[in-house]
């Protein structure tokens, strides 16, 4: 049965675990290499795993493997006026504000628990260092590279499971 | 294999003269949680839940209901034991030990019939056999 050429499946093995050498050993979620890998061969989207979000700078990279919702914020400074005698708003457009990027999602090992101090030390060093975020829908893309402010971000560990199960949100503004 | 006549029910060491059916089922449930991008859900294995019914004919010493009763406030635990022993020619006894709070304690009866008893037991520990 005729295949692809040898060079081109084993480029492809080469990515994949590329990806899931990254992804943490103790991470109940993380792939099986046989079935990704035969996925990849059969060309059924290879890289098709959850939506990947990565944030990275000189300083360190952060891996988000379960993110629930990327929610991006598009904000605008709008002045009004009040004019007496009028029962309404007027406005008057005075720009966009930068764009907010608000993440939420869960981890579930030890290892993702430890991205909380990278991410300390990440948005310690950030004038200097910033920030890029990439947002993958699977292999594609939707923010890519970006540089963002990384701000305010907490996890929130949920009682009843007997791993490292805790939801975070972390939050970022664009730089402009 | 084991055979109905060799299991022997035990509440609080006290064995249960007319146990008639048991059943049990304990498990992990799976939490299932979206992810965005991805339209395969991550599964999160959730805290333990169980319970043991057991069914039997009531007896005029049967004295079960009591376990079913707060003592200051709080339910007792209770302890049932299933004693099971094969048919083999040289038999082996399994003993299986389910530990939690009896609730809900039913009695059951129609005319003409035989009483029936029947309670749960909701597990705090995952059993154990020996």
């Amino acid at each position: 049965m005729p295949g692809k050429p040898l060079e081109v499946e084993a480029a492809a093995l080469n990515e994949i675990s590329e990806i899931l050498k990254r992804w943490p050993k103790d991470c109940p979620q993380r792939p099986r290499f046989e079935t990704v890998a035969i996925r990849g061969i059969q060309g059924i989207q290879p890289l098709q795993f959850d939506g990947i979000v990565t944030l990275t700078s000189s300083l360190g990279t952060v891996d988000l493997y379960h993110v629930e919702r990327p929610r991006e914020l598009m904000a605008t400074k709008m002045e009004e006026s009040e004019i007496p005698g009028q029962h309404k708003d007027t406005k008057h457009y005075r720009g966009d504000k930068s764009d907010r990027l608000e993440l939420t999602g869960f981890i579930d090992s030890l290892t993702e628990y430890n991205i909380k101090s990278t991410l300390k030390t990440m948005r310690q060093g950030q004038d200097a260092n910033p920030i890029s975020v990439t947002v993958r829908f699977g292999a594609t893309p939707i923010i890519n590279s970006v540089q963002y402010w990384l701000e305010d971000f907490d996890f929130d560990p949920e009682p009843g499971y007997g791993v490292y199960v805790a939801n975070y949100t972390i939050k970022l503004t664009k730089r402009d | 294999m084991i055979f109905g006549s060799k299991v022997i029910v035990k509440v609080n060491g006290n064995t249960l003269g007319m146990a008639d059916h048991y059943r049990a089922r304990w498990l992990y449930p799976i939490g299932k949680r979206p992810v965005f991008g991805s339209q395969m859900k991550a599964r999160l294995t959730q805290s333990f839940d169980g319970e043991l019914q057991v069914e039997g004919l009531w007896t005029t010493d049967n004295t079960l209901h009591t376990l079913a009763t707060p003592v200051s406030g709080v339910l007792p635990t209770v302890t049932v034991v299933i004693e099971e022993t094969d048919i083999q020619a040289t038999p082996v006894l399994k003993t299986w030990t389910f530990t939690g709070q009896m609730s809900p304690y039913e009695k059951e009866g129609q005319a003409d019939q035989f009483v029936i008893v029947r309670f749960t037991v909701d597990l705090s520990a995952e059993p154990t056999c020996t």
